[in-house]
C-alpha cells in the first residue's frame, strides 16, 4: 500500500495529457454514434438494419401476434417467458443456430433521462 | 491509507480539471482501433463463432485499453452477456443474431458516472469500444445457459443489479458492482438458483476467487481515467475484483464451463 501512494501522484502528474488520449476524443464521437454508424456502413456497402427489440427465439418463433404480448411479458420479466426459452434451448439445440448478415445498429444512442449535475 | 489515496485523487482531478475520458464500460464508447466496417465484420465473426458452438449465452470480453497498458493478469477491462435472439428491425424484419446485455456506468452528461445502467444493444457496440483484435469468450455448460436465460429474462435479473459502480468493485461485498460483477452474479444465481444479493455474496466468498490487483496495477489500469469510479472502500486489504480470468477459472473448477478461449479478428 506504501507504493501505491507514489504512482498515485505520479499518476495524476499525468493525468492531464493522458486524458487527450484517444478515448477522450472517442467519447465525443459517440454522441449521435448510431446514426454515424449507420451511415459509415452503408457507405461501404455493409447490410445494416436498425433494431428496436431483441425478444427471445421461441417468442419469436410463436408468431407476429405473440411478439407483442410475449415480449411485454419479458420486458416486465415474466417467468413463462422464461420457461419457455427453456423449452425452446431444449428443443432447437438439436439445429445449428443462424446468425444473419445485417449488422444490427442500436435505434437509440443512450437512454435519455433528465439529469443535470448539481452546480457547484 | 485509502481515504488518503482517494483524496489525492480527488485533489489531482480537482486541479486538473480534465475532461474525463470514456470509460470502457460507458455506454457507446468508441475505440479507434477498429474502422466501422472492421468492427462491424469483428462482430459478425464473434456471433458466427458463438453460433457454430451452439451458445445461446456467453460471457464476452473486451479491452477498450491496449494490453501494454493493463496491469498484470488482467487482460480485459469490459464483459457483457451475448444473448441470440430474434432481433425486430426498424423496418419490420425480424433478424436472427446475438444480443448484448451490459452494465453500463454513467458517463456525466448522462448520468452519474457512479452509477450504472442494464443497458441493451448489439454486437457492433460492442466490437466498436475494442482497443485490440481480440475478445474473449466463455461458453456456459448447455444446463448453465439454460438457467442463466431463465434468470436474463426473468425478474431476478433486475434484482442481481446494483447500481452503486466501482472500476474495481470487490465481488466479495455488495456495496459496489461494475460488469464483470455483474455478469459473475447472473453466473451465480444461476448455478445456485437464488437472486438474493446476501447469499450470492456469501456464496462468491466461499468459492469464487477474484482477481487480485497490484497496487501499481491499479494505476496502470486506471491512473488516466481515475476520478470518482475508482472507489475502494468495499475492499480489505489488496483490491479484489472479477475479471475475465476468474469468472472463467471459477466457472471451470465448478462444472458451469462448456469453453473459454480467445477469438482473434480475421482481417480480409
Amino acid at each position: 500500500m506504501r507504493r501505491l501512494v507514489p504512482l498515485v501522484l505520479a499518476a495524476c502528474a499525468v493525468a492531464g495529457p493522458a486524458l487527450a488520449q484517444d478515448s477522450a476524443q472517442d467519447g465525443s464521437k459517440a454522441v449521435g454514434a448510431a446514426s454515424e454508424a449507420a451511415t459509415l456502413l452503408g457507405a461501404s456497402g455493409v447490410k445494416t438494419a436498425v433494431g428496436v427489440s431483441a425478444v427471445p427465439v421461441s417468442v419469436a418463433a410463436g408468431g407476429a401476434s405473440a411478439v407483442g404480448a410475449a415480449g411485454a411479458s419479458v420486458a416486465v420479466g415474466g417467468t413463462s417467458a422464461a420457461a419457455d426459452l427453456s423449452k425452446a434451448a431444449d428443443v432447437s439445440a438439436k439445429t445449428a443456430l443462424k446468425v444473419d448478415d445485417d449488422v444490427v445498429v442500436a435505434a437509440d444512442p443512450a437512454p435519455k433521462v433528465p439529469y443535470q449535475p448539481a452546480k457547484k | 491509507m485509502k481515504r488518503l489515496i482517494a483524496a489525492i485523487l480527488a485533489g489531482c482531478l480537482a486541479v486538473a480539471a480534465v475532461p474525463a475520458a470514456a470509460q470502457d464500460s460507458s455506454a457507446r464508447a468508441v475505440a479507434a482501433h477498429f474502422t466501422a466496417p472492421e468492427a462491424a465484420a469483428f462482430s459478425k465473426q464473434i456471433e458466427r463463432d458463438l453460433a457454430a458452438k451452439d451458445a445461446r449465452v456467453a460471457l464476452v470480453f473486451r479491452t477498450g485499453r491496449a494490453r501494454d497498458k493493463l496491469p498484470e493478469g488482467i487482460a480485459y477491462t469490459h464483459g457483457a452477456l451475448w444473448v441470440y435472439r430474434t432481433i425486430q428491425t426498424a423496418d419490420g424484419r425480424s433478424v436472427a443474431g446475438y444480443a448484448v446485455y451490459n452494465l453500463y456506468a454513467g458517463d456525466g452528461p448522462n448520468w452519474p458516472r457512479t452509477e450504472s445502467r442494464l443497458i441493451q444493444d448489439y454486437p457492433f457496440d460492442f466490437t466498436r469500444g475494442s482497443a485490440v483484435d481480440d475478445v474473449a469468450v466463455i461458453i456456459p455448460s448447455p444446463e448453465m445457459q439454460r438457467r442463466m436465460l431463465a434468470v436474463i429474462d426473468g425478474p431476478g435479473y433486475a434484482r442481481l443489479h446494483n447500481p452503486a459502480y466501482s472500476l474495481v468493485a470487490n465481488p466479495w461485498s455488495r456495496k459496489y458492482q461494475n460488469c464483470n460483477n455483474f455478469m459473475l452474479n447472473v453466473v451465480g444465481a444461476a448455478a445456485w438458483e437464488t437472486d438474493d444479493p446476501a447469499r450470492l455474496t456469501a456464496n462468491f466468498k466461499a468459492h469464487f476467487q477474484p482477481t487480485v490487483v497490484k497496487a501499481s496495477g491499479v494505476m496502470r489500469l486506471f491512473g488516466p481515467i481515475a476520478d470518482q469510479r475508482l472507489r475502494t472502500d468495499d475492499q480489505k486489504g489488496p483490491i479484489r475484483t472479477a475479471t475475465y480470468e476468474s469468472i472463467s477459472a471459477f466457472m471451470r473448477q465448478n462444472g458451469l464451463l462448456q469453453e473459454a478461449y480467445a477469438l482473434n479478428f480475421r482481417r480480409p
